[in-house]
């Protein structure tokens, strides 16, 4: 199923996948597009950049109160599930 | 205390035993099968624990894999009870998208997708910090552990299937539900929270 990159949708999966692989100049032209009307679909993809900007750091850093991190924080992983 | 990360991945785990143990429990009601599932998840973080320097962010890398491993056992538990389960790492679900997106594959509010603001400060900002750990232990399991793979470990699509079983197709998928989710929880709990904040 070839998406029609008119939906926003749509617009975020590739540029999610975008950060896995490459993909064609018409993909590229078409988000452009896209983006130029769509401040939701700019904001995605700004956001995707730096959430792996981040991540990156992520596990290489303690947090910055470590000593109280690992007291308080019995419910850890319990937020979803 | 500083010492803690240098101690391998192993000896820093064990810290995590009782409560890894009194969430399974609580979780399968079964405290045997617990000790089982708590035992993998111990063999299977281990590989990558010493890449996890901080003790907060090791804990959010085991607790993934713990999470993904007490759904898997539910869901084997209560296929041989012909009971019916919401599967928290189906592939298929898309409650997300259709939260944030009109049939049409339109945002329901474009205003919302926020700009996060910019990397630099970020890490060393204690607020955004507990923010994104909170988002990340939000994320179903599986989904964390794939993006926890990808962005902190570095592997390839490709490197993850290996790994995981899963189709390079459903790590796509996983990774881009894992960004709009993490998105949408950063924007909640981290630019509302943020003094001086527009709202």
């Amino acid at each position: 199923m070839k998406p029609t990159l008119t939906d926003c949708r749509s617009v975020t999966e590739l540029l999610s996948r975008a950060q896995e692989e490459r993909i064609s100049p018409a993909d590229r032209a078409a988000i452009r597009l896209h983006q130029l009307i769509c401040p939701g679909c700019r904001a995605f993809e700004k956001n995707a950049a730096t959430l792996r900007a981040v991540m990156s750091q992520y596990g290489k850093t303690e947090s910055p109160d470590a000593d109280q991190h690992g007291r308080d924080d019995t419910n850890r992983g319990d937020s979803e599930a | 205390m500083s010492t803690a990360t240098a101690l391998p991945g192993l000896e820093r785990m064990v810290a995590f035993r009782p409560q890894m143990m009194s969430y399974a429990t609580r979780k399968l009601g079964d405290t045997s099968l617990a000790e089982d599932i708590v035992q993998d998840t111990y063999v299977a973080a281990l590989d990558k624990a010493d890449s996890f320097r901080g003790q907060a962010t090791l804990k959010t890398w085991v607790f993934a894999i713990l999470k993904h491993k007490i759904t898997d056992a539910l869901r084997g538990r209560y296929r041989r009870n012909a009971h019916e389960v919401m599967i928290e790492d189906d592939p298929d679900d898309d409650s997300l998208e259709h939260l944030l997106f009109r049939h049409d594959g339109h945002w329901y509010d474009e205003e919302t997708q926020a700009d996060l603001g910019s990397p630099e400060q970020m890490l060393h900002n204690r607020q955004f910090w507990l923010a994104l750990q909170h988002c990340l232990n939000g994320l179903p399991g599986l989904q964390a552990q794939v993006f926890l793979m990808r962005e902190c470990l570095g592997m390839s699509p490709t490197e993850i299937s290996a790994q995981t079983q899963l189709s390079c197709n459903n790590i796509h998928v996983m990774l881009y539900r894992a960004r709009l989710r993490l998105q949408k929880c950063l924007q909640i709990n981290w630019l509302s929270e943020e003094p001086g904040a527009e709202s």
